[in-house]
């Protein structure tokens, strides 16, 4: 029982560090890139105030109706040192800088042929204090944020916001 | 428990005044399974560290984002450590191990923490899986009824998180449940029992629909409706299968396993006297003409006619026969011929609860007395204030009702007054 205890004991630390190393990865390895988002601040029960950002690829229309939970990769160009869409791809690129996104609704519009589809990147809340979030709230209303992330293997990371008055 | 805790209090009353003996409440106590000189003060001692745990939390949300990162995750996982070793120590140097529900719940902060420092916003739901996955692992070592409890109830919250954001299902639970199954059978602890047969009860059922009835990705709040309703319907089906499986059972559970399946079926089968509810099964069974729902029904019926075969319960097999010929008609009921099947069910469900009543007397079990008594007033008071198709369907329905009791009535009667002379 006691082999057994504190094996678990250690099986929960291996679980926090290869969170954390996870975490971590696209910080250490990854490359660079800037976006452009709009924001709101709520509270999370588990994890605090934060902002919730909003980018232009979260909301797109496709030619395709996408299944709930279905993975996809969008694929990003630069444009003026921002990085924008590019296409969505249901392979993983084998090169370029692309964001791996799960689809949360798809849904038909008035034409027919288009989809609303609605993606989410796991970059989309940013984490500050209460004071901060509503300090980024009000000036989200009016400005856009330019957010920062690291890319590492698909996975991106939030290392910045910053407000583009 | 509560009847434990109350039979507990009689009994020292008893003692006070002399009624019974030293020796008497000693074997009650023992026959009852009570202990006799425990003050169990762990509950106290458990919602201090849940207290604790939840301070720390909200300390951790305030995002103390001037300590970088890998400072703020480091610490919190070195306490998570911490925690653990000296829980550890205490378990080893005084065999309690309540504070190894402390460290699960540090371990859980820890994670939101690198979720939190590191801007993480995918799903809720993996987080609360590896804090339920971890304290599950550990629960399984520690031997507390406490840590149990936890480790269950963030399994719970997983599913339900993981159902609730993404619509997926959730099938790791199968092995959460089974863990829980094995800790049960290790160690006695009601209120865990009774969270694992509430969430077998709604995740079996769950588990047919989602794989037999709706695709998630074209799920609408209609058809979430309809999923619903469906689950009404198989809930007591299911809750028949769990009863007559405590008879199986043996030791101290299958009497509570028996007694929640009793009134789970009870409260289920009140949604059959609604006409709304009538109307929609009826209405969801003619839409999917082509659904195959004999598949669907087998997964509920084959296991209660292989236990059926193992019992071999005269009384069982005539139920069982019943409850399979009503959801057969059930399932090919036309819609335009409501009526009937309403009509049909209401009686079926009044013999049900009239036996109830007769049951809790002549066998002086009060649930069984309870129940029956209850449904039918419960029965009374629907049918009163939503008629059964008009006035005089109504009160001829009535009159049956009546006509079945007062006759009732007077054949038992009869009964006990012959079996008196014969004594």
């Amino acid at each position: 029982m006691k082999k057994g205890l504190i094996f678990a004991i250690f099986f929960q630390i291996c679980v926090l560090f290869s969170i954390l190393i996870k975490a971590n990865l696209p910080l250490f390895l990854g490359n660079e890139i800037k976006l452009s988002a709009k924001g709101v601040d709520p509270r999370d029960m588990f994890l605090g105030n934060y902002v919730n950002l909003e980018y232009d690829f979260n909301l797109i229309n496709t030619e395709k109706m996408y299944k709930k939970n279905q993975i996809i990769y969008l694929s990003l160009k630069e444009k003026n040192g921002l990085y924008e869409k590019d296409k969505i791809n249901e392979i993983k690129p084998e090169n370029g800088i692309f964001l791996q996104g799960k689809i949360i609704s798809s849904k038909n519009t008035k034409n027919k042929k288009i989809f609303s589809t609605r993606i989410k990147f796991g970059i989309e809340k940013y984490y500050t204090t209460v004071k901060n979030a509503r300090v980024l709230e009000k000036k989200l209303l009016q400005h856009d944020a330019i957010v920062s992330a690291k890319i590492f293997s698909n996975q991106a990371r939030i290392i910045d916001i910053k407000i583009n008055e | 428990m509560f009847f434990k805790r109350k039979l507990k209090s009689e009994i020292q009353i008893w003692l006070k005044n002399g009624i019974i003996e030293p020796e008497n409440a000693s074997r009650l106590l023992r026959f009852y399974n009570i202990k006799e000189n425990a003050n169990n003060f762990s509950v106290i001692n458990i919602l201090g560290y849940f207290f604790l745990g939840l301070s720390l939390l909200i300390f951790i949300g305030h995002n103390w984002e001037q300590i970088p990162s890998i400072v703020r995750v480091l610490g919190l996982t070195g306490l998570t450590l911490g925690v653990h070793i000296f829980a550890f120590l205490k378990l080893k140097n005084q065999n309690n191990s309540n504070l190894f529900f402390l460290a699960n719940f540090i371990y859980g902060i820890s994670i939101m923490l690198i979720a939190q420092a590191y801007h993480l916003s995918g799903e809720i739901a993996d987080a609360l899986f590896w804090w339920a996955f971890g304290s599950f692992f550990v629960a399984v070592f520690v031997h507390n009824i406490w840590v149990d409890l936890q480790a269950f109830c963030l399994a719970i919250l997983w599913a339900y998180t993981k159902w609730d954001s993404t619509v997926d299902y959730p099938a790791f639970f199968w092995v959460f449940l089974l863990l829980c199954g094995v800790m049960l059978y290790k160690r006695q602890n009601n209120v865990l029992l009774y969270l694992f047969m509430i969430s077998i009860y709604l995740f079996y059922p769950y588990t047919l629909i989602h794989f037999f009835y709706y695709q998630p990705y074209v799920q609408s709040v209609e058809e979430a409706n309809k999923s619903f309703i469906f689950m009404l319907v198989i809930m007591p089906i299911f809750g028949y299968f769990m009863y007559l499986l405590s008879f199986k059972i043996k030791g101290f559970y299958a009497e509570i396993l028996r007694n929640f399946s009793f009134k789970a079926i009870f409260i289920l089968n009140i949604f059959w006297l609604l006409e709304d509810f009538q109307s929609e099964i009826i209405e969801l069974f003619n839409e999917r003409g082509n659904y195959n729902f004999y598949l669907f029904f087998s997964f509920l019926f084959v296991p209660i006619f292989a236990l059926n075969l193992w019992l071999n319960i005269k009384k069982y097999y005539i139920i069982s026969i019943i409850l399979l010929t009503f959801i057969i008609l059930v399932v090919n009921f036309d819609k335009e011929y409501i009526f009937y099947l309403s009509f049909i069910i209401n009686v079926i469900l009044f013999a049900i609860y009239a036996f109830l009543t007769y049951e809790g007397i002549t066998k002086s079990s009060f649930l069984h007395y309870f129940s029956g008594i209850s449904g039918l007033l419960i029965f009374a008071i629907i049918r009163y204030i939503s008629l059964i198709k008009d006035y005089l369907s109504a009160s001829l329905l009535f009159l049956i009702c009546a006509v079945i009791l007062l006759y009732a009535a007077k054949y038992f009667k009869k009964l006990q007054l012959e079996k008196s002379e014969k004594l």
